[in-house]
């Protein structure tokens, strides 16, 4: 189980930059499918690899999938040294996208994103048409479901504004 | 009223481009039920339903974990 709204409180509180993409950002939306972890895409440099790595590090962040142990140091050089990360941590399961595949990393989405408030919490979400490009982007069954979903939903919602 | 059709090609196998989002999605086998009562909440409200069915599903775990424990987990 992901604790959504204490991961997104910290993040905020650390001033992280991130938007909240996959399954929640689908949730928002109103897609019936239930995930159980929650992905963000969060900016490269520096300063924020720094912010993200101090605000995860108390719920001790470990690769997820990994039988084996492996040697991992959770830490900005770690972060900056590869790309998306899959973490099991003790609120739960927490993805970390540097990229979303064929979309970019943050910089790219964040004119396709914009600022919300949920669980009185001010965070940025990927608009929904690009989550649905993510989604099929990704083409893994789930994610075919999803787009299906969020096309209907997107279709419902045009329809309910007429 | 006539209905909104997609022009974008459908990425799903042997899905008909002609059909509505709504009707491509019921074909594949998603409740659209369910989709419109999740519309009739808030984002925030919709996330907590998340937050919820995790605990739930969590605690489901849990409770077969603790029965394992307890018998052959038959």
């Amino acid at each position: 189980m992901t604790h959504i709204e204490q991961a997104l409180r910290q993040l905020v509180e650390y001033d992280v930059e991130f938007i909240i993409v996959g399954g929640v950002a689908a949730t928002y939306y109103g897609s019936a499918y239930i995930t159980s972890d929650l992905d963000i895409c969060y900016a490269r440099h520096e300063t924020n690899l720094k912010k993200l790595v101090d605000a995860l590090r108390p719920w001790h962040p470990l690769l997820r999938g990994v039988h084996d142990p492996v040697p991992f140091l959770f830490d900005a050089q770690t972060i900056k040294a590869g790309l998306n990360f899959t973490f099991t941590t003790d609120i739960g399961d927490i993805d970390i996208l540097g990229e979303l595949t064929g979309l970019g990393g943050y910089d790219k989405l964040f004119p396709l994103s914009f600022e919300t408030n949920v669980f009185n919490i001010n965070c940025r979400m990927l608009n929904l048409d690009t989550l649905i490009e993510a989604k099929r982007k990704a083409g893994r069954q789930k994610d075919i479901t999803v787009a299906l979903e969020l096309e209907a939903i997107k279709e419902l919602e045009r329809k309910r504004k007429r | 009223m006539a209905e909104v059709h997609d022009k974008e090609e459908p990425y799903a196998k042997g899905m008909d481009s002609h059909k509505t989002a709504v009707e491509r999605a019921r074909e594949y086998g998603i409740d659209i039920s369910l989709i419109e009562e999740k519309l009739k909440l808030t984002p925030t409200e919709r996330l907590k339903g998340l937050q919820n069915w995790m605990e739930f599903t969590e605690e489901l775990r849990r409770a077969r974990e603790r029965d394992l424990n307890k018998n052959d987990g038959t």
